[in-house]
């Protein structure tokens, strides 16, 4: 309904990405699309795929930005637009009898049914528009009311309805048929039944011979036979009209889809600002420069989950296409790459970010591919998961696509692992994909690090002096130690780390 | 002498057929082939042709001249379209579940259906570059019925009626019970108002039939009255379709019904083997021979398995054989679900389609003209003791080498199972001799590499990729017993090496 396109609806019956589940998974999306649904299946269905399904120009982002402001600015106006829809919509489902496989009779009774339900709430969305028209601003927005206006002014409605009237054959269906080649009767056209004739027509319609035969009481065989052909004269007018009701509830489906998708952001939006977190609408670049750049970046999840305002981070913007980010465990590193992540989502999808600044080059697709210790049912070893689950990516990732690991390859030792994270990155980047990669490897980020230090921005989880992390990341050159002795001796309370190591 | 048979050269042939299937049906799968063959064509008694080789030279290229004459796909499309068309007249004229007035209406499609099927495979005949004698029979035989005045009274009687027929229209009003019906001149159709006044919101894409069903066409006793009451508003139109009904009940040739019903022979075996030549196999007509040392045929297969593997979509491994000289005796081993015993299947298979008359797997064949085939597959049912099981497969072999002659063929499969290697090689040695003594073709499939290296046999390997052995290529192949242990294991490969990325991901 031109709300998230400029030409077009969004598709809420195309197919989740086949990696839906890992960026769920990776990203820990749930906390965000159950905030943004709040309590409304539906919202969280057309969210689960939106959220996922970004665009990747930067014009359709901008325009969705655009009709996300409207929203938050005239919120009560577009809840009670949505409102009517859903109300409508179970309305027009209560009206049909559910039949599976109908005849036309039946379709024509049903369509003429839903479609005075669904004409009659369009004229409703009307009329709710036109008096705040002037409250919206976006082009979105004005789009809608406009196409609306125009569509189905009252004077079209009400041409409509008397034409379901007639379609309700109060005088019985007329049809004229011809002989086919076996005598049998072929051809039905339906007769326009309120069909005017003029005193001669109707003299010359007395006149004619007509012949009459009753269905004599308890005649089963026959009133199937004659409902049948009835059917026939039908079929066509059914097959209208359902595409009619059809097309009328997927237009009222997809106004409902896309005003679900705005007030998806604006529940968000409502519960990041009473936890006092910064937000804002961030600044697509074009695909293909690599360029990122935020600051006070947080992971929306975790804040959502702890109910508080988490640690945030800031990166200058840079213009590269690998980020290595290594040192400590437990320092921060997963939830930094999450927060970009998401950041990068949700910029796709045309919504704000928790940051105050955000600017990213569009991706053609974000893929995750994260260690999955807890994966105990798997059969086969852990590294001939991850190869596998590596091979699904490299099937589908394309150049400007974002690739984030964290942790990959570390089922394996060090030595191995970093060489095939090292082939792996050398690889895609000479595809022109984008590469974040959380590692405690030491030789990875070293080789990059001096074999290709033009290409990469090398962070660190922040530790100081005292061994104490601030879960901060801030840019460094790769430390040799990720600290697992460090973790180990604060949950054992001992200093075994000769032991440790292997 | 006139035409009076598709099928058989000699016509008194017809009587000799067998109604049921021979002893090795079974073990070679050929009881699938016939099974499907035949569906949907019981009408037809197709089966005991499948059950009947043909003995003689002659008959068996009458046959097969069809078959060259109608792998014009031109030709074949022409044949089809007629049984077609035959078949829909025989079921108007059979129908006897109407009323009188559509009775009658029916038989009118029922001639003009005849009327053009005749006409159309007549043309077809014609411009078909026909060479095979029994077809160039038929033509000529349809030919002269086609210019006979009895034919012609019919067609030009046909065509009248119909178009008066076709001329009625009806005006028809259905109000609750009751049906009206009358002249009915310029109406309008109404749908087309309809979509005109809903064109402005809907949306691209045509109407379509889904979620509306099909109204079901019931010529029933409503229809009737609504013919008897046209009748009364077109009084000439039904009296012409009553004269034509009475004047012309008889109008079916006997000998183009027997055409029709031979023909289904030919097209059942085609459309058979249709799929198969569409995934890419190859079907021959093969040369028969007398001359056991020229056996040859390229890139067969098992016409059973191909057939199920083709509708899964599985490829088909095809596999050649040949016998030069005083080569008679096939030894085929190799590992287990290689392909062996696939291809004694195809090696028999071959040689019994080639009796029928048909064409045979593979993209060249020379086939011998055997008198019969004996098939020893392993039995199904439990023997009690190991020691009772090889007397029984040996009792059977005994039986087979007491009734084979030098012209038999003989299909042995897995022998000799229940006893040690050692003896498996002696005895089965001694049933080689035995057999080439008797100077007959022998595929004997074995799990005893030995036997293979027996001096004047032919050995065959199913073959396995070295690469990945847990892959069965199916590949049988003349070559000396290898032996090979196939136990390899495989690294898995997920192709996602530097090498591999730059490959998969395009630029």
């Amino acid at each position: 309904m031109m709300l998230m396109y400029r030409d077009h609806s969004f598709d809420a019956s195309q197919n989740q990405p086949w990696n839906y589940g890992d960026l769920v998974r990776d990203l820990d999306l749930k906390p965000i699309i159950e905030t943004m649904a709040g309590g409304d299946d539906f919202i969280a269905q057309v969210v689960a795929k939106a959220l996922v399904i970004g665009v990747d120009d930067v014009d359709t982002i901008l325009y969705r930005q655009g009709v996300l402001e409207d929203t938050l600015r005239n919120i009560d106006t577009v809840r009670n637009i949505y409102a009517i829809i859903t109300q409508a919509i179970t309305e027009g489902r209560r009206r049909l009898f559910w039949i599976p496989n109908p005849n036309p009779e039946s379709v024509v009774f049903d369509s003429v049914r839903t479609l005075e339900v669904y004409l009659d709430t369009l004229d409703k969305v009307r009329e709710v528009f036109d008096a705040s028209a002037s409250q919206f601003k976006s082009s979105g927005f004005q789009n809608l009311i406009h196409s609306l206006d125009y569509q189905f002014d009252r004077n079209y409605l009400n041409s409509i309805r008397l034409m379901l009237s007639s379609l309700e054959f109060p005088s019985g269906v007329s049809v004229a048929v011809r002989l086919g080649d076996e005598a049998e009767l072929t051809e039905f056209t339906l007769i326009n039944p309120q069909r005017r004739r003029g005193l001669k027509g109707l003299l010359a319609f007395i006149e004619r011979s007509r012949y009459t035969w009753d269905l004599p009481e308890r005649d089963e065989a026959g009133a199937q036979e004659m409902g049948e052909m009835k059917n026939r004269g039908l079929e066509r007018v059914a097959k209208v009209l359902r595409k009619a009701a059809t097309d009328v509830l997927s237009l009222i489906n997809a106004l409902r889809t896309e005003l679900a998708f705005y007030i998806g952001c604006a529940n968000l939006w409502g519960a990041l600002s009473t936890l006092g977190i910064p937000l804002g609408f961030p600044t697509p670049r074009e695909p293909g420069v690599d360029t990122l750049g935020f600051s006070c970046l947080h992971e929306v999840s975790l804040a959502l989950r702890m109910k508080a305002k988490p640690v945030c981070n800031d990166l200058g913007t840079v213009k590269k296409p690998l980020l290595i980010i290594s040192g400590a465990n437990r320092g921060g590193k997963t939830v930094y790459l999450r927060s970009i992540g998401q950041a990068q989502l949700m910029m796709q999808c045309g919504m704000f970010v928790a940051a105050e600044m955000f600017e990213s080059s569009i991706s053609s697709g974000v893929y995750t591919h994260f260690k999955r210790e807890e994966d105990k049912e798997l059969g086969g070893g852990k590294l001939d998961e991850e190869l596998s689950r590596l091979s699904s990516i490299i099937d589908h990732v394309k150049p400007n696509s974002m690739v984030l690991f964290n942790e990959s390859f570390a089922s394996t030792n060090a030595g191995e692992g970093s060489e095939l994270a090292k082939q792996t990155v050398t690889a895609l980047l000479e595809r022109k994909i984008r590469v974040l990669y959380v590692t405690h490897f030491y030789e990875f980020p070293l080789w990059f690090y001096e074999n290709r230090p033009s290409l990469a921005v090398f962070l660190v989880a922040e530790r100081k002096e005292d061994g104490t992390r601030t879960f901060k990341v801030r840019e460094g050159v790769p430390l040799e130690t990720s600290f697992a002795e460090d973790v180990y001796s604060k949950i054992f309370g001992d200093h075994t780390q000769d032991e440790e190591r292997e | 002498m006139a035409f009076q048979s598709i099928l058989f050269k000699d016509p008194r042939n017809v009587e000799k057929q067998l109604r049921t299937p021979p002893d090795f049906f079974v073990d070679l799968g050929l009881n699938n082939v016939a099974e499907e063959l035949v569906k949907g064509l019981d009408e037809f008694n197709i089966e005991p042709l499948f059950y009947t080789p043909l003995d003689q030279t002659d008959e068996i290229v009458y046959r097969q001249q069809v078959f060259v004459d109608i792998e014009n796909p031109r030709l074949m499309g022409a044949i089809r379209v007629f049984s077609d068309r035959f078949r829909m007249v025989l079921a108007y004229i059979n129908n006897d579940r109407l009323y009188e007035l559509q009775r009658q209406g029916l038989f009118l499609k029922a001639v003009n259906v005849y009327c053009g099927s005749l006409r159309d495979l007549a043309k077809a005949l014609e411009s078909g570059g026909i060479r095979s004698e029994g077809l160039q029979a038929f033509r000529d035989y349809l030919g002269n019925y086609l210019n006979t005045s009895e034919f012609n009274d019919l067609r030009t009687d046909a065509e009248n009626t119909l178009s008066k027929i076709t001329s009625v229209e009806l005006c028809l009003t259905i109000k609750g019970g009751s049906i009206s019906v009358s002249k009915c001149d310029g109406a309008v159709d109404y749908s087309e108002e309809v979509e005109r006044v809903f064109e402005r919101f809907m949306g691209s894409g045509t109407i379509g039939d889904e979620g509306v069903s099909k109204p079901i066409y019931i010529r029933g006793h409503v229809e009737e009255v609504v013919l008897e009451f046209a009748a009364k508003l077109y009084p000439d139109a039904f009296r012409a379709l009553r004269d034509f009904y009475v004047k012309h009940k008889d109008f079916l040739n006997q000998t183009i019904a027997r055409f029709y019903r031979e023909i289904q022979f030919y097209i059942a075996y085609l459309r058979y083997i249709e799929p198969l030549k569409k995934s890419g196999l190859m079907f021959c007509i093969p040369r028969l021979t007398s001359n056991k040392g020229e056996v040859n045929c390229r890139d067969g297969f098992d016409i059973a398995l191909a057939s199920k593997l083709v509708k899964k979509n599985s490829v088909v491994v095809t596999n050649s054989f040949h016998l030069t000289g005083k080569e008679r005796i096939i030894i085929v081993t190799g590992p287990n679900h290689g392909g062996k015993t696939t291809f004694a299947r195809e090696f028999a298979q071959a040689h019994y389609l080639a009796k029928l008359g048909v064409p045979v797997p593979g993209s060249e064949a020379t086939l011998f003209l055997c008198d019969t085939i004996f098939t020893h597959f392993e039995r199904g049912e439990a023997v009690e003791s190991l020691r009772g099981k090889l007397e029984d497969e040996l009792v059977r072999i005994r039986n087979i080498l007491e009734k084979s002659t030098e012209r038999s063929i003989i299909i042995i499969n897995e022998m000799l199972g229940s006893t040690t290697v050692k003896d498996a090689t002696i005895i089965g040695r001694r049933i080689l001799k035995r057999i080439a003594d008797k100077d007959c073709i022998c595929v004997y499939v074995t799990f005893v590499d030995e036997l293979a290296l027996t001096e004047g046999v032919v050995s065959y390997v199913s073959q396995v990729d070295v690469n990945e052995p847990e892959k069965r290529t199916y590949k049988v192949i003349r070559q000396p017993p290898n032996g090979l242990a196939y136990a390899l294991a495989l690294a898995k490969k997920h192709r996602v090496s530097y090498q591999d990325i730059l490959e998969r991901v395009k630029p």
